[in-house]
C-alpha cells in the first residue's frame, strides 16, 4: 500500500493512482478514432452500397462494431478514466488495488479486441449492443467485477466520511450495469461461437429493451453525469448550484429510468400495460434529466467569462446542452403518437448521436483536455486548437442530427401516406429510401466533420503530452485522518453519504422496483399467449437460415414487427402478434426499417427472386440500397451442428417433432434439396442444396406463414 | 474559491461539506423544473388511470382496425366510380404505331425484363406471352394499371410516378403486342384464362 501513516500526527499522505488514469485516457482516444472511422463506414455504406466489399465488412456485420466501439470502448474506456481520477481525488484515496486497475484495464482491452475481431465475423447473439458471444459475455462480466472490487474496496478505505453526488452516480452505474448486462445475456451455448439466448419473443424483447434502454440510462448517463458533477465545479471553480436538487434528481433519475424500456416497443404485440408504463415513466423523466443539466449549467452563474475563454468549460457546456437537448426528445419520441412517426426512421439514429456525440463526446473532450494536462504536468499544447475543434465538432453534430431529423421525419411521413382511396401512396418502399439518399450524404459529412474535428484533439494531445517531464511523479496529497466533528448530529440524506454499503443496497433497490414489477409477469409467457393460436416451429433448415439472418446482422435494417398503426398493416399485412414470435431466439423484432419489415415475407415472392436478389440486390430491385451477399451461394450450411441447436431450442420449450429432433440434418438436407431444385429448374446453374443460400431463401420463406395470426 | 465581489445571488455554501475543493449552495429546487416534474407526474397518473380504467385493454388495436375498415369502404366506393381516362379503341391504336411500340419495348427490357423475362417469357414474374391473367382481363388499360400501382405483394413496383404516363401506355401497348408470341422454356401460365 501506498499510504505512509504517520500515527503520531493523524497525517496521511496519500499518492494517487494515476498512471491507471493515464492509461484509460490514452485508451478512450484511441478507441474514439476507430469507433467514429468505422461510424463513417457504415454511413457511407448506406448511400453506396457498393461500399460493402466482402462478408466482414458488410454493414449488417459492421454496424454492431461500430455501437459496441462507441458503447464500451469509447465510453467504456472515458467513465474508467474518470471515475478513477476522480473518485481517488473525491475520496482522498488511492485506488484499492495498483493490480486490479491493471486486470481492469487490460482485460477490457482485450475484450475490445475479441470484439473487434468476432463481430466483423458474424459471430453475433443479434440483440443491439448485446451482440457478443457467451464467452466474451462472462469475460465482460469478470472484469466489471473486477471494477467493481476495485471501486467498492477504495470506498472502504476512503478518508473521507461523505459520498460527494459524482460517487452516487458511479455507485449506481456499477450495479445496475452488472445487473442489467447478466440478465440479458443468459444463455445456452451451441458452441464457443454461438448460443441461444433462453428468453424468446416478447419476454426476450421486453429483457433486451430494459438492458438497451439501460445501457444507455447507466452507460451513457449516470456515469457522465457522475463526471460532469466533478470536471465541470473543478474547471469552473464554482459551487454547484444546489445540494438539494443533486439529491432530488439523483434518486428520481435511477428510480425512474429503470421503467422505460418498453418506448423502445410501442405500437408492437408488447401487452399494452408495458407500453402504457414505458410512456409514462419517460414522459416523468423529463424533469430529473433535467435536473443534473440545469444543476450544471447554474453552477456556472457568475464565471459565464469563461465560456469564452476556457475550451473545457465550452466543450462541457456544450455537452450539458445536447444533454438537454435529448431528454427533452426522449420523452416526446415515447408518446405512442410520435413513436408511430418517429419508430423505425433515421430520427431515432439522430436522436441517439445527439447524446453519444452531443452528450458523451463532448463531455470526454472537455474531460480529456481538463485531465491531460493535469496527468502529464504541463498545459495544454493549444487553447486555439481546441477551440477550432470544438466549433467543427459543433458543426458536424448538426450536420448529423439535422439531416437525419430530416431523412427520419420525411421517410415516416412517406410511410404513412395514404391516399383519398385509402391505398398507400408510396407502396414502393425503396421510393421512401431514394427520397432520403442524400441526406445519407449530409450525415456522412456530419461524420467526417466531428472525426476532423477530434484529430485536432490527437495532435493537441499528443503535443501536449510531448512537451511534458519525462519523470511523472504521482499526485500526493497530505490529510488528516481524524475527521473534525460534525456541526450537528446527521440527519437523512447525509446520514446516508457517510455509509457507502447502505447507499448502494438503497441504490440497487431503487432500480430493482421497475425491473422486477415489468420483467416477472412476463417471465410466465403463457398468460400472453392464446393457446388456440398454434404456431409450427421452425424447420431445421428454416432453423438454420434463420441463424444466417442473426450472423448477416439483417435485424441491423429489417424489423419483423407489424405495429398496430393502420399504415404499417396497410403496407405489411396484418399486425404481428404475441404467438408468432414466441419461439424466436432471439427475437428480431428490429428497431430500424432501412429496409421494409419482413414479418411476413414468406410466400411473397418466388424463390428465384431471393436467391436473385440476394445476389445482387440491384438486379431486382434498381435502387435498392442492400449490401449483395454473393457468399451466401458459394458458402456450405452447417448441417451437423443443427441436431445440437434442435435439440436444446427443443429443451427451451420449441415443440419440434420427434422426428425432427433424431433425424435433424437428413430432414433439412430434404428440404434443402427440394428448393435448390426448383432454383435450377427455374435457371440457377449451381447445385445449391448445400449452400447457405438455400436456407436462408426457406427461413425467409417462411416468415409469417407458421401461423398464430 | 473564487469569491464575487458583489455577491448577486443569495447562494449559502453549505459549511462543513467540501471534496477536492468542490463545495455546494445549499439553494432549493428551482420551482418552475418541480412543476414540469409535477406535470409530468399527473400526467402519469391520467394516462395510467385512463388506459388501465377503460373497458377495452387494445385500444389501439380496435382504434386501428375501425380505421382501417373506413378506409378499406372508401375504397371500394372510389373503384366503383372510378372511369378510364382513354378509352381502349384508343388505345389498341397504339398497336400500329411502332414508334410507340419500340419505345415500350425498350422501357419493357430495360425495367420489365429483370422479373418477367427478356421476351416476356415469365421468370420472376409471371409470363406475359399467353392469354392468361393475374390482375384484370388483359385489356391495355389494365395492364397500364397494373404498371402504374404495381402488385405490392408480390413484390412488383409501382411506375406511376418513375416514369411518364405517356411511357406507361406505351409499355402496356408493347406488352399487348407481344400476346400470343411463342418462346421457348415460358413459364407456366398462371392465373384466369382470358378469351378474346
Amino acid at each position: 500500500m501506498s499510504s505512509s501513516n504517520d500515527t503520531n500526527s493523524g497525517v496521511v499522505q496519500v499518492k494517487y493512482n494515476d498512471q491507471i488514469v493515464r492509461m484509460f485516457t490514452l485508451a478512450t482516444i484511441f478507441w474514439v478514432t476507430i469507433a467514429m472511422l468505422v461510424g463513417i463506414i457504415v454511413a457511407l455504406q448506406l448511400a453506396i452500397p457498393q461500399l460493402n466489399f466482402t462478408s466482414w465488412l458488410t454493414f449488417g456485420r459492421l454496424r454492431p462494431l461500430h455501437t459496441n466501439a462507441a458503447i464500451y470502448a469509447f465510453a467504456g474506456n472515458a467513465i474508467f478514466a474518470g471515475i478513477y481520477h476522480s473518485t481517488q481525488r473525491l475520496i482522498k484515496t488511492r485506488l484499492f488495488s495498483d493490480g486490479l486497475s491493471k486486470l481492469h484495464f487490460w482485460g477490457w482491452q482485450f475484450i475490445i479486441i475479441l470484439a473487434a475481431i468476432t463481430l466483423p465475423l458474424g459471430i453475433s447473439q443479434g440483440k443491439e449492443f448485446a451482440e457478443l458471444e457467451w464467452p466474451i459475455d462472462i469475460a465482460v462480466v469478470l472484469i466489471w467485477v473486477v471494477f467493481a472490487i476495485n471501486f467498492f474496496g477504495t470506498l472502504l478505505k476512503r478518508n473521507e466520511k461523505h459520498l460527494y453526488v459524482a460517487i452516487w452516480f458511479y455507485i449506481a452505474t456499477i450495479v445496475t450495469v452488472a445487473l442489467l448486462y447478466i440478465v440479458n445475456a443468459i444463455s445456452i451455448p451451441i458452441s464457443y461461437t454461438k448460443s441461444y439466448i433462453v428468453f424468446a419473443g416478447i419476454q426476450d424483447a421486453l429483457v433486451q429493451w430494459w438492458f438497451g434502454h439501460n445501457a444507455v440510462a447507466f452507460f451513457l448517463t449516470t456515469p457522465f453525469l457522475g463526471l460532469m458533477y466533478y470536471y465541470l465545479p473543478k474547471a469552473a471553480n464554482r459551487p454547484i448550484y444546489s445540494y438539494r436538487l443533486s439529491v432530488v434528481h439523483f434518486w428520481s433519475l435511477i428510480f425512474l429510468y429503470i421503467w422505460a424500456g418498453p418506448h423502445h416497443l410501442l405500437n408492437t404485440a408488447l401487452p399494452e400495460w408495458l407500453q402504457t408504463l414505458g410512456t409514462v415513466f419517460s414522459v416523468m423523466l423529463w424533469a430529473p434529466s433535467w435536473g443534473g443539466a440545469v444543476n450544471g449549467i447554474l453552477t456556472l452563474r457568475g464565471a459565464w467569462h469563461l465560456l469564452r475563454t476556457n475550451p473545457v468549460i465550452k466543450f462541457l457546456v456544450a455537452a450539458i446542452t445536447f444533454y438537454a437537448m435529448a431528454t427533452f426528445e426522449g420523452p416526446l419520441l415515447s408518446v405512442k403518437a410520435v413513436n408511430s412517426l418517429g419508430h423505425y426512421t433515421d430520427w431515432i439514429v439522430g436522436h441517439v448521436h445527439l447524446g453519444a456525440l452531443g452528450w458523451n463526446g463532448f463531455l470526454s473532450f472537455g474531460m480529456i483536455y481538463f485531465i491531460v494536462p493535469k496527468l502529464w504536468r504541463t498545459e495544454l499544447y493549444s487553447k486555439k486548437l481546441a477551440n477550432i475543434h470544438f466549433w467543427i465538432g459543433i458543426l458536424g453534430i448538426l450536420f448529423y442530427y439535422v439531416s437525419m431529423l430530416a431523412a427520419g421525419i420525411t421517410q415516416g411521413l412517406m410511410w404513412r401516406a395514404v391516399d383519398a382511396n385509402g391505398s398507400l401512396v408510396y407502396p414502393d418502399f425503396v421510393e421512401t429510401v431514394i427520397r432520403i439518399l442524400p441526406l445519407f450524404l449530409f450525415r456522412a459529412l456530419g461524420g467526417v466533420l466531428f472525426l476532423g474535428g477530434f484529430v485536432l484533439l490527437l495532435f493537441n494531445i499528443y503535443k501536449t503530452i510531448k512537451q511534458a517531464p519525462k519523470e511523472l511523479q504521482e499526485e500526493t496529497v497530505q490529510i488528516k485522518r481524524s475527521s473534525p466533528a460534525p456541526i450537528h448530529p446527521e440527519r437523512g440524506h447525509r446520514k446516508l453519504e457517510g455509509m457507502a454499503a447502505a447507499f448502494t443496497i438503497l441504490a440497487l433497490i431503487a432500480i430493482l422496483v421497475g425491473s422486477i414489477i415489468e420483467i416477472v409477469p412476463t417471465l410466465s409467457v403463457n398468460k400472453y399467449v392464446n393457446a388456440e393460436k398454434k404456431v409450427e416451429p421452425f424447420t431445421p433448415l428454416e432453423l438454420a437460415g434463420r441463424d444466417i439472418y442473426v450472423k448477416e446482422g439483417c435485424f441491423t435494417c429489417h424489423s419483423q414487427m407489424i405495429r398496430t398503426i393502420p399504415s404499417d398493416v396497410l403496407r405489411y399485412g396484418a399486425a404481428s402478434t404475441i404467438e408468432e414470435s414466441m419461439y424466436d431466439r432471439p427475437f428480431q423484432w428490429g428497431s430500424k426499417r432501412t429496409g421494409p419489415d419482413l414479418a411476413r415475407l414468406g410466400k411473397k415472392y418466388p424463390d428465384l427472386w431471393h436467391y436473385m436478389h440476394m445476389e445482387d440486390p440491384r438486379a431486382v430491385i434498381k435502387e435498392s440500397i442492400m449490401p449483395a451477399y454473393p457468399w451466401l451461394i458459394t458458402s456450405t450450411i452447417d448441417f451437423d451442428s443443427l441436431e445440437k441447436k434442435v435439440a436444446v431450442t427443443n429443451k427451451l420449450g420449441v415443440p419440434y417433432s420427434d422426428e425432427d429432433l433424431s433425424d435433424t440434418s437428413e430432414r433439412a438436407k430434404e428440404q434443402a434439396k427440394k428448393i435448390a431444385d426448383l432454383l435450377t429448374k427455374q435457371g440457377v446453374k449451381e447445385d445449391v442444396s448445400d449452400k447457405k443460400i438455400t436456407a436462408l431463401i426457406a427461413y425467409l420463406q417462411a416468415l409469417g406463414q407458421k401461423g398464430g395470426e | 474559491m473564487s469569491e464575487d465581489k458583489t455577491p448577486r445571488y443569495e447562494d449559502k455554501i453549505i459549511e462543513g461539506y467540501e471534496y477536492d475543493g468542490i463545495t455546494e449552495y445549499d439553494n432549493p429546487c428551482p420551482g418552475w423544473l418541480m412543476y414540469i416534474f409535477y406535470f409530468t407526474a399527473l400526467l402519469a397518473i391520467f394516462f395510467v388511470g385512463y388506459h388501465f380504467g377503460s373497458h377495452s385493454k387494445d385500444e389501439l388495436l380496435e382504434a386501428y382496425t375501425i380505421k382501417l375498415k373506413e378506409a378499406q369502404t372508401e375504397t371500394e366506393a372510389s373503384e366503383s366510380t372510378q372511369q378510364p381516362k382513354i378509352s381502349e379503341s384508343e388505345l389498341l391504336a397504339l398497336l400500329q404505331d411502332p414508334a410507340a411500340l419500340a419505345e415500350g419495348g425498350e422501357i419493357f427490357g430495360e425495367l420489365c425484363a429483370l422479373c418477367h423475362g427478356e421476351s416476356g417469357e415469365g421468370m420472376i414474374g409471371p409470363n406475359l406471352i399467353d392469354n392468361y391473367w393475374l390482375h384484370g382481363k388483359g385489356k391495355i388499360s389494365d395492364i397500364a394499371v397494373s404498371i402504374r400501382s404495381g402488385i405490392p405483394d408480390n413484390g412488383m413496383a409501382a411506375w406511376a410516378d418513375r416514369i411518364p404516363e405517356q411511357q406507361i401506355l406505351h409499355t402496356a401497348a408493347y406488352i399487348k403486342s407481344i400476346q400470343g408470341t411463342v418462346v421457348e422454356d415460358a413459364k407456366e401460365p398462371d392465373g384466369e384464362l382470358v378469351e378474346e
